[in-house]
């Protein structure tokens, strides 16, 4: 009841008063004045389907719209004041009631959504709503007529009912529906918590069915007196108590309005929507046909008059449409029962089986199979929810799977870059490598072409006078090529550690690689063993490259030497090895396939021209220069055309600067030595005649260091060396035992008396105070101690 | 390293010749043990000997230890190598050089 009045509280709502009543005036107008059925009373009237339609949806103020309008039209028209009071009321509740009726009414358990006809039971509403509204406003109006004393109520009930009943139900649902598809904003009634009204009918919607029991008691009524029998009086009585009636209803509380569930409100224009505007366009055009040759058919006589006329045209569609809409709804129920239904539910299982990660699983299993079994078997849907049902489980099934399979890729790739790291580690590859010889310097870098690859170089001291080098490709590459490469590097280091020479290695670590080489597995390598102090090289070739040599200020050639068969390929294969002498100034270079057989996009090979000519770019480069001009020139000439073997290369420059002059020597690390040790540094010292004084301080200081390395250290491996001048010597000592620096250990207390004192650190003690300079490193695994005396 | 050892009553005569170094001196060690019973006077002749290490001063200790609780110990003609040490280690105080 509030909400007739405090509607205006909005802005909105004297907009939507006005459009009503523009609207209803734009339509009836011209109709007015074409189809006038009963002068000044009524005429064909389209504009009747107005105040149901804006009054559902924009409810008190469309209803103060179409009553305002049509009075200013009733006084325009010169209508009594009767006439225009009572119609004013009349049609304030004709469009108010649609509205009420539907925020009221309850079909079944659906509960009370705002306006939209896109399901049959809210076509099936409407169509009550509408049936409901024009009875009482038809009623209300007949008996308008008959007390102002127009018309008989008889005579004018169905031609009024008609005219308000067919134009609602033919234009109206099609207009909501637009509506609806636009997202018109619906006007709901505010709901107050109320007991008594919460559910269906209740005392207070009695008026209305009062005054149908009026109207159709009285049509009854007229209709056994014969008809057209006017009573004023009486209607006037009726007419009263249904006004009465009417401001009753307009207590009626409205009901709970539910908001519309999200998968509905999602639909636009449901297939019902498109079902129902499709039938109802069919029907327009077949009503207005048959209303067209109806009326030509009746009127071919002419003794019936026009209202008797129009009259039964109006009965006839009446009943057609009910018919018609009969079967739509038969129809569309049946749509929505074996399409639009289920679609919906199969749109929900394949929600909620997107949506399942985020939910407990059980449930959702639950769900899923609740949801699936509501949708019925045996059409194409069914067999179109079975298909997703198993796509599903399939689905599942895969996903199951897929994770497995990438949790598996994901740790080969881990491990296949573990390995790559381990491999890479496997290679020296600090550079300078030993900083601490200035006699030569090597370099060598390896680019594998897959995650691991096969190839691989070396190079370590065997002992403090023999260097060797190693590179070396295994056949094959990945992971079985790496594994080879690990053993064959292994094998090798550990026998040239041996001291053996080349052809020795070679051909034990061939034996070695023999045994269970199911994989049928080879390598290639060359192997050099350089001995620094008198230049020479000692070098083996298993199936390998060509090594490169440079002469001092010459250019670099490749040195055809005599291969012997792959490792690992044939069991007690003989190696040959050769002598190569290294002068200062000399570059050696060695290489894998990999370099030679790099191939551009026209897969044409770099080749050893190619690469003598990238080595020969350069006047006396140093070794890593070097390395880095032939693998800029490779991948120039390579370009975009993908590399696919190892490349890898290694260079050994020997420096001009061979020694600091120092004689040196290399003795096993026991306290048996020392005598060798100190043989050793007076024979240094005496080649220029060092005091006798300092001599002996010197063999003190040997004393207290070889002891130490021979009984401390734990080294395998002790040199020594001594470089005398004309008054000063240096000496050295190398162990390549635990880094251990004596140059800081703690003086100890020299004051003590000889019952508190403790022997230790007193050597240490006295080198230093008894040497001029006392140094200590730690280089590549060697402790170096180094001692300057000058006299 | 030679070492000659001469005893007369409680006293012990011990002269060395060339190098008290760690590998000489766990012999003089040995020698001194054996012989240090009762002797009350300790003479060691450095006059032949060329230098010694700490290994020669963990012996010399030792035996300065033991004589300090049954007599004396005496040690002559060091040279200035071998005083040079006993100087820097402090020993100097420790022994009785004449």
């Amino acid at each position: 009841m509030k909400e007739i009045f405090t509607v205006f509280r909005k802005k909105s709502a004297w907009g939507h008063m006005v459009l009503s009543a523009v609207v209803f005036f734009a339509i009836a107008l011209p109709f007015r004045s074409l189809f006038t059925l009963l002068p000044g009373v009524t005429e064909i009237r389209p504009a009747n389907m107005v105040p149901v339609v804006f009054g559902i949806q924009f409810g008190p103020a469309a209803a103060w719209g179409i009553s305002i309008g049509n009075l200013i039209s009733d006084i325009l028209s010169g209508s009594s004041a009767f006439v225009c009071l009572t119609g004013f009321v009349v049609n304030f509740f004709y469009t108010y009631i649609p509205y009420k009726l539907w925020y009221t009414l309850r079909l079944g358990k659906e509960p009370i959504y705002p306006v939209r006809l896109n399901t049959v039971l809210e076509i099936v509403k409407y169509i009550l709503v509408v049936l409901i509204d024009s009875l009482v406003t038809t009623v209300s109006l007949s008996l308008i007529f008959e007390a102002a004393g127009f018309q008989s109520f008889f005579s004018s009930f169905p031609l009024l009912f008609f005219n308000n009943f067919d134009f609602a139900i033919i234009l109206g649902i099609p207009v909501l529906s637009f509506w609806n598809k636009m997202h018109l904003h619906s006007e709901i009634p505010e709901y107050r918590e109320n007991a008594q009204f919460r559910h269906g009918v209740c005392w207070l919607d009695l008026p209305l069915a009062v005054i149908a029991v009026i109207g159709a008691g009285y049509f009854i009524y007229s209709l056994l007196l014969g008809g057209n029998a006017v009573n004023p009086s009486l209607a006037m009585g009726f007419l009263c108590v249904a006004i009465a009636g009417l401001a009753v209803y307009a207590f009626r509380p409205a009901g709970r309005v539910e908001p519309l569930p999200p998968r509905r409100e999602e639909v636009k224009f449901s297939i019902k929507a498109k079902v129902t505007i499709g039938v109802l366009l069919l029907t327009l055009v077949f009503l207005v046909l048959l209303t067209i040759v109806s009326y030509n058919a009746l009127n071919v006589g002419g003794e019936l008059n026009r209202l008797e006329v129009w009259n039964y045209i109006y009965l006839v569609l009446g009943i057609t449409i009910n018919l018609l809409y009969g079967i739509a709804i038969l129809f569309l129920w049946y749509v929505e029962r074996n399409i639009t239904t289920p679609v919906e539910r199969l749109s929900e299982l394949t929600e909620l089986y997107a949506k399942q990660e985020h939910e407990h699983e059980e449930d959702v299993a639950l769900r899923l199979q609740q949801l699936a079994d509501t949708i019925p078997q045996g059409d194409e849907i069914g067999a179109l929810a079975v298909s997703f049902q198993n796509m599903m489980s399939e689905l599942d099934d895969y996903m199951v799977n897929l994770a497995a399979v990438t949790a598996d890729k994901e740790r080969i790739a881990t491990e296949l870059n573990v390995a790559t790291q381990i491999q890479a580690s496997m290679l020296p590859c600090i550079f300078p490598a030993f900083p601490e010889r200035r006699e030569f310097d090597v370099y060598a870098a390896m680019t594998p072409a897959k995650e691991v690859g096969g190839d691989f170089y070396d190079f370590f001291l065997v002992d403090d006078d023999h260097l060797a080098l190693v590179i070396a490709d295994v056949s094959g590459k990945g992971v079985p090529a790496a594994l080879f490469m690990v053993i064959a590097k292994t094998l090798l280091k550990n026998a040239a550690q041996t001291g053996m020479s080349p052809k020795e290695v070679l051909e034990k670590v061939n034996n070695q690689l023999c045994e269970n080489n199911d994989a049928e597995m080879f390598v290639t390598v060359w192997l050099g063993i350089y001995v620094i102090s008198t230049g020479k090289l000692t070098a083996a070739n298993a199936g390998h490259e060509y090594p490169a040599v440079e002469r001092k200020g010459g250019k670099f050639e490749l040195l055809k030497d005599k291969h012997g068969f792959v490792l690992a390929g044939m069991e007690n294969a003989r190696y040959r090895e050769y002598e190569l002498e290294l002068a200062p100034g000399d570059t050696l270079f060695v290489y894998t396939d990999g370099v030679v057989e790099a191939t551009d996009a026209a897969n044409e090979l770099y080749g050893t021209d190619r690469m003598l000519d990238a080595l020969n770019q350069k006047e006396d480069p140093d070794p890593d220069e070097l390395l880095k001009t032939v693998k800029r020139d490779i991948d120039s000439f390579v370009g975009k055309a993908p590399q696919f073997d190892d490349i890898t290369m290694l260079a050994l420059k020997i420096k001009e600067v061979r020694t600091e002059n120092m004689k040196k020597i290399s003795v096993s690390p026991q306290l048996e030595s020392i005598d060798q040790v100190t043989a050793f540094f007076e024979a240094c010292l005496e080649e220029q005649e060092a005091p006798v004084k300092v001599v002996s301080q010197i063999g003190i200081a040997v004393d207290e260091i070889f002891s130490n390395i021979a009984r401390y250290s734990g080294a395998t491996s002790v040199s020594v060396g001594c470089r005398a001048e004309k008054n000063h010597a240096v000496l050295r000592f190398e162990d390549n035992g635990r880094p251990y620096d004596p140059t800081q250990k703690a003086d100890p207390d020299v004051t003590l008396s000889a019952d508190e004192r403790d022997i230790g650190g007193l050597g240490i003690f006295m080198v230093k105070k008894t040497m001029d300079e006392l140094t200590y490193e730690y280089v590549d695994g060697r402790n170096i101690l180094t001692i300057q005396k000058s006299w | 390293m030679n070492i000659n050892k001469k005893a007369e009553g409680s006293t012990l005569y011990i002269s060395l010749e060339g190098r008290l170094d760690t590998t000489t001196a766990p012999q003089l060690e040995a020698e001194i043990n054996q012989s240090i019973g009762g002797v009350t006077l300790l003479e060691m002749d450095f006059e032949k000997l060329e230098y010694l290490s700490s290994a020669g001063l963990r012996v010399l200790l030792s035996a300065q230890k033991t004589m300090n609780k049954q007599g004396k110990m005496v040690i002559r003609h060091v040279n200035e190598t071998i005083m040079e040490v006993f100087e820097v280690t402090g020993f100097i105080d420790i022994l009785t050089i004449e």
